[in-house]
């Protein structure tokens, strides 16, 4: 019986070191169903931090392999700022060469150059890893789906199968399950107004609210 | 009582041959009477004796010396276990304050906090603690909590110091990993805050606000009074710097998830040194999670009011560190501005530009040191909290510092990935539509790249931002943070900027200001 995510995040336990082999499991168990906790996660790389004794730079230990888990579940997790989160907990000395390369690619995707990521993917150590996660592929496409729907109200299809790293029937596809519009020719898919893809010129009037001329 | 008998040609030596310790008259009689406060005074003469009495004492007699120890108080006064723990409290705080404390004492302090956190911690109701120590003043308490944490960093930094310690200093060390642990640290912090069980206590007062909650309600027996709910809610705003000092800046926000930010009258404005910490650690946990919106919206909130509030502060005794933090806001103002610009008040603006327009400037042209610069004048004192390899010194004496590099660098590599932002403004500033392989041109960059840029733009604008009230800080909307906005239809970008109606309120205040300034003056 696995103790529950919100029991081991009480503080009681949640910075007791004995917790962690039931943190590690759940990491694991969600890495294998797709369910996410950004909670837990950090919590684990927090007890890393105050014992680096028995885990950082232990050759043994098994959470190098736990931090490139919580740090790829945190690349998918984009926009939100997780993977940057994580980082900031871990000490640069207990950095492997696989989690460099995680952290390389999460740098091409939170600067949106997407065709970029999909070039470096292929040829990245961490592909296996990343590839073993549930979702993982639907995770950053859905990213940079959401990122092409806040800049453009219409693109041709092949710049979407580009970013999106699919052929273009996929992409086309993957554009009608969004609720875009691809037109007859397969050329271009338009995408439907949201508060991000327009461009409304805001004016901002001056308001006075009493507490400014209060201090008068 | 008058505690002001000059005594400056008082032969002061501590103990004498015969081992008494002497001690000066004006001292004698403010223990004695501070200790009789606490048992059954009332707020108004503890305030007066904690914030004024001990002070000018401490001015007086105890500038390069400790105040006298525990054993010679308990000659003093009597063998009052309570007193003599608050006592100590105050006794080190000194020596951290005024000398430099040394290993034995940095023990000896985290003993003496303990000894008193968990007592209270420890007691079965309220009414086991004496009368007096229930009005104890926010301002103490909030020190007492504060001073924990500062004593708990400044151990860590003492302890990863590798290379100044004495050998004694590293055997010592390596014999108690148990000193200052940051799990005995944390506990002490969520034991208040569950004692208190304040998240419920500014529940129900939120929700009636005239209602004064009784002790008999079900789990109010401890929040229901004062010290309680202070020491809860103090120890709230402790975690927020205790996790941020950690680089754990989500757990850092969620500390104060019950406390109302936007409320006026909250707790936190009882102390000015809290209210300025909540609001420096709150913006500087914003910005490392990228929500520049909120991070200048805390700050702001937090320079306005000390401006506000200036001529109160100039004879407090934390005078020195308000102007400290007030100098590190705007610090950080300057660097969000140019990272995410957008309006500010008039006034701060007019103090960037009076202070920091040379900064600033480096700092739109993209010059990563003067980012640098900025984070490491304006920075908390970050901490490792792992107990240090003593066996292997050599390895551990590189490390000290490297909570600070480390953080740093993270920051700095959000600054790199967050540059184009203002860049790529600034030029779609000037138009309203235009092909994007001109644009390019402009940027002299090729159309793929500059593209890229666009949605970089795009990414880098829609955050989380605090939009309600009632929100708790971690929560918010995801919204557009830019005053530019524009689409992309294939190869053709549509821009609309944001006009800005002139103000001249601030205008108007500031000068309706000035001039009274001026006539006061006359």
């Amino acid at each position: 019986m696995s103790t529950s995510v919100a029991e081991l995040l009480k503080p009681a336990s949640r910075f007791d070191v004995n917790s962690l082999p039931a943190m590690e499991k759940i990491v694991r168990e969600h890495v294998a169903s797709g369910e996410y906790n950004v909670e837990l996660n950090l919590a684990v790389l927090k007890l890393y931090q105050f014992n680096p004794q028995l885990y950082q730079f232990n050759p043994q230990a098994t959470n190098e392999e736990i931090i490139s888990l919580v740090l790829a579940k945190a690349m998918m997790a984009l926009p939100a700022p997780d993977f940057q989160l994580a980082l900031y907990l871990i000490p640069e000395a207990a950095l492997t060469d696989m989690h460099r390369s995680l952290v390389d690619l999460a740098n091409l995707l939170d600067t949106a150059k997407f065709r970029a990521f999909w070039d470096a993917f292929g040829s990245s150590p961490a592909e296996d890893l990343l590839g073993s996660i549930a979702g993982f592929g639907d995770a950053i496409r859905g990213f940079a789906a959401s990122v092409v729907s806040s800049t453009f109200q219409l693109i041709d299809l092949s710049e979407l199968a580009d970013l999106l790293f699919l052929d273009q029937a996929a992409a086309a596809a993957y554009a009608e399950k969004a609720g875009w519009a691809v037109d007859s020719d397969n050329a271009t898919v338009s995408i439907p107004l949201n508060e991000f893809n327009q461009a409304k010129a805001k004016e901002i009037k001056e308001d006075i609210r009493f507490e400014q001329i209060a201090q008068l | 009582m008058n505690f002001d008998d000059d005594y400056d040609d008082y032969e002061y030596d501590g103990y004498d041959e015969s081992g008494e310790y002497t001690m000066p008259e004006a001292v004698r009689s403010f223990l004695l009477y501070f200790r009789r406060a606490l048992v059954e005074g009332n707020m108004y003469e503890i305030n007066a004796l904690y914030e004024n009495t001990f002070s000018s004492l401490s001015k007086k007699y105890f500038r390069n010396r400790e105040w006298p120890p525990v054993e010679a108080v308990v000659e003093l006064v009597g063998s009052d276990e309570v007193f003599l723990m608050f006592y100590s409290e105050i006794y080190y705080r000194h020596i951290y304050a005024n000398l430099t404390p040394t290993l034995e004492q940095r023990f000896a302090s985290y003993e003496a906090y303990c000894k008193l956190f968990d007592h209270l911690l420890g007691v079965g109701s309220p009414e086991e603690l004496p009368l007096g120590v229930h009005e104890i003043p926010p301002a103490w308490i909030w020190d007492m909590v504060d001073e924990f944490i500062y004593q708990y960093q400044s151990f860590c930094q003492f302890r990863h110091k590798t290379r100044n310690l004495s050998a004694e200093d590293v055997a010592a060390l390596s014999d108690h990993p148990e000193m200052w642990s940051v799990t005995n640290v944390l506990a002490k912090l969520y034991g208040f805050v569950a004692k208190s069980n304040v998240e419920e206590v500014l529940k129900v007062e939120r929700a009636n606000p005239d209602l004064v909650i009784s002790g008999d309600e079900p789990g109010m027996t401890f929040g229901s009074t004062n010290l309680y709910k202070m020491l809860g809610y103090f120890s709230m705003v402790g975690l927020l710097r205790l996790h941020t000092l950690l680089g754990d800046y989500r757990l850092a926000l969620q500390s104060i998830a019950a406390i109302d930010i936007t409320d006026k009258r909250a707790y936190y404005t009882l102390v000015t040194a809290c209210h300025i910490s909540l609001f420096y650690y709150l913006g500087f946990g914003y910005m490392m999670m990228r929500r520049y919106v909120d991070a200048i919206g805390s700050w702001s909130t937090a320079l306005n009011y000390i401006t506000r509030t200036k001529q109160f502060h100039t004879r407090s005794y934390q005078y020195d560190s308000i102007l400290k933090m007030n100098e590190q806001m705007y610090t950080f103002l300057a660097a969000t501005i140019s990272l995410s610009p957008r309006r500010i008040d008039e006034s701060l603006q007019q103090t960037l530009r009076d202070k920091h327009a040379d900064r600033m400037t480096r700092m739109q042209n993209g010059d990563v040191k003067a980012f640098e610069e900025a984070f490491s004048r304006a920075c908390p004192k970050f901490i490792n909290p792992a107990v240090p390899d003593f066996g292997d010194l050599d390895a551990e004496a590189g490390k000290y510092g490297s909570a600070f590099q480390a953080q740093l660098s993270l920051f700095l590599r959000d600054v790199r990935a967050q540059f184009s932002v203002p860049r790529v403004r600034s030029y779609l500033k000037l138009y309203t539509s235009m092909a994007t392989d001109k644009l390019a041109g402009f940027l002299s960059i090729d159309e793929a790249e500059f593209r890229t840029l666009l949605m970089c733009y795009k990414h880098k604008t829609c955050n989380l931002i605090h939009e309600e009230e009632s929100m708790a800080p971690l929560d918010g909307t995801i919204a557009s943070s830019s005053d530019v906005t524009f689409y992309l239809e294939r190869d053709m970008v549509t821009i609309a900027d944001t006009k800005v109606a002139r103000r001249y309120c601030d205008y108007f205040i500031r000068h309706v200001k000035r001039f009274s300034d001026i006539m006061r003056k006359k």
